[in-house]
């Protein structure tokens, strides 16, 4: 107890602390949406672009996670734009913007001579590194998210449910889905800087997992999400700082841990 | 005795992205009170028939009229073709309720209580009550496609469109929920289309229609 309440009281460790508290509260609710809406392989493209992000901006000497930060943000509002059909030609857009970013940050490296290792460094993600602004924009962000779920539940419940049947009923089909691909570009860059590309899923996608597996309404595989993704980050946090593991791979062995268990919970409740 | 018009195809056309028209040249009516059977083969059009008259699609030629009270979509149902298993945890009895969206509720003013009772009621008129608290992803087809009826029945629309309503249904339940449908139409003097390839009885419906592309044939009854 005592090692925690010192490590806490370093201002870099505590702003790593608020910062992945947030972001397993909040951000892990975008997965609930990625999955049943088939977007998964999008989030790899959003990854992809703000590689490329990052490239041009150490090419140009600006910071690289702001435009990390704008590349996601605008390739996620152009998707939404223009993905009319949900399924087919999500994946089919995103896997043009993922190579086409990809070859970008490739040509970018190549011509202007900036160490790859500078780019890579950022797809590890380094919480450390968080700022109090940065902290602030995290804390931010997951009060929006958290908001959106709130004033759009039904709505988001219906497109999930049957997209066909919501545009009947009147749900601006169109412009939830361009709210819902900027929510998921934000949560995508966040979760990058925090815990690296390569993890993101253990913050966005797998407390969702679990979620739905053992939820049998839509609010409780809200609140289940939530509560999976806060349980993930703290626990990856206090493995980090006691173990002494690399951050994001604690939280993915956290995440996987709550997986297991939900399965475990499932057969339990199936039984019954 | 008039009858009075509730939407209108005139000369309507529809063709996908190969241009070739899947819909050509249908004109009909149809009136307040029709229960209308919609039969055809397989890609005789019928889906997209409904698309037209739910707004989802726009026509290629051709207009539709509706009136003014159909003109936003409170005052329409609709029970789409597939009722594919669900890809999130959702209640019966919230599943039930979404029906009342745009009706009811919608954006900043939310669900409540006599809207839940309602959900019920419905449920207990396809009878599936029992299931209110079970997780949609748990039922089986037939039982996905008696929620999805009482999800429309609780909108009280004007007019209730239905897409191959009865496909995941064994006989008696189909004979139950068309004889529900026809019996709630005529009470609150809704319209009715209900599209079919399957050879239903005629005796609940006023007018039979057969779709085939380029032509529509009411049959006498």
């Amino acid at each position: 107890m005592n090692t925690l309440m010192e490590a806490l009281s370093i201002p870099v460790i505590a702003n790593a602390a608020v910062g992945m508290i947030c972001a397993g509260l909040s951000l892990s609710l975008v997965g609930t949406i990625i999955i049943p809406l088939h977007l998964v392989a999008i989030r790899f493209t959003l990854m992809h672009v703000g590689l490329f992000g990052a490239a041009l901006a150490l090419a140009f000497g600006i910071n690289p996670t702001a435009l990390a930060y704008i590349a996601v943000l605008s390739v996620s509002l152009l998707m939404g734009i223009l993905t009319k059909n949900r399924k087919e030609q999500a994946s089919s857009i995103g896997a043009i913007f993922m190579t086409s970013s990809l070859a970008g940050a490739f040509v970018v490296l190549a011509v202007t001579n900036v160490p790859a290792m500078e780019i890579f460094d950022i797809f590890a993600g380094n919480i450390l590194l968080m700022s109090p602004l940065d902290v602030t924009m995290t804390v931010v962000l997951g009060l929006l998210i958290i908001l959106f779920f709130i004033t759009c539940y039904r709505e988001i419940q219906l497109i999930l449910l049957n997209p066909e049947l919501a545009q009947v009923l009147g749900v601006p089909i169109k412009p939830m889905m361009n709210i819902i691909f900027i929510v998921l570009g934000l949560a995508v860059a966040t979760a990058l800087r925090l815990v690296g590309a390569l993890l993101v899923d253990a913050l966005i996608f797998l407390p969702a997992v679990a979620a739905l597996r053992i939820s049998r309404n839509f609010l409780s595989t809200l609140i289940l999400t939530s509560v999976f993704g806060a349980l993930t980050a703290i626990g990856g946090f206090l493995m980090a700082l006691y173990i002494n593991l690399p951050l994001g791979a604690a939280t993915a062995l956290m995440s996987t841990v709550i997986i297991i268990l939900s399965y475990c919970g499932n057969a339990l409740l199936s039984r019954r | 005795m008039n009858k009075t018009a509730l939407l209108t195809f005139n000369e309507v056309s529809f063709a996908y992205a190969d241009n070739k028209n899947v819909l050509e040249s249908l004109s009909f009516t149809i009136y307040r009170g029709d229960r209308i059977l919609m039969s055809g083969e397989n890609g005789a059009g019928k889906t997209t028939l409904l698309k037209l008259l739910c707004g989802q699609i726009e026509p290629t030629a051709g207009t539709i009229t509706k009136m003014s009270s159909l003109e936003n979509l409170r005052e329409i149902a609709y029970v789409p073709q597939i009722q594919q298993a669900s890809q999130i945890a959702v209640s019966v009895l919230e599943s039930v309720l979404l029906g009342l969206w745009g009706k009811n509720f919608s954006f900043l003013n939310r669900s409540k209580k006599k809207d839940r009772q309602e959900a019920y009621r419905c449920l207990e008129l396809v009878q599936m009550e029992s299931f209110a608290k079970r997780d949609l992803r748990e039922l089986s087809g037939g039982q996905r496609q008696k929620v999805a009826i009482a999800r429309a029945l609780i909108r009280n629309p004007s007019l209730l469109l239905l897409d191959e309503p009865t496909t995941y249904l064994d006989k008696r339940s189909k004979s139950e929920m068309l004889s529900l449908i026809s019996s709630q139409a005529q009470k609150g003097g809704w319209s009715v289309l209900l599209i079919s390839h399957d050879a239903l009885s005629d005796s609940l419906f006023n007018r039979v229609f057969t779709l085939d592309n380029t032509f529509m044939k009411e049959r006498s009854l």
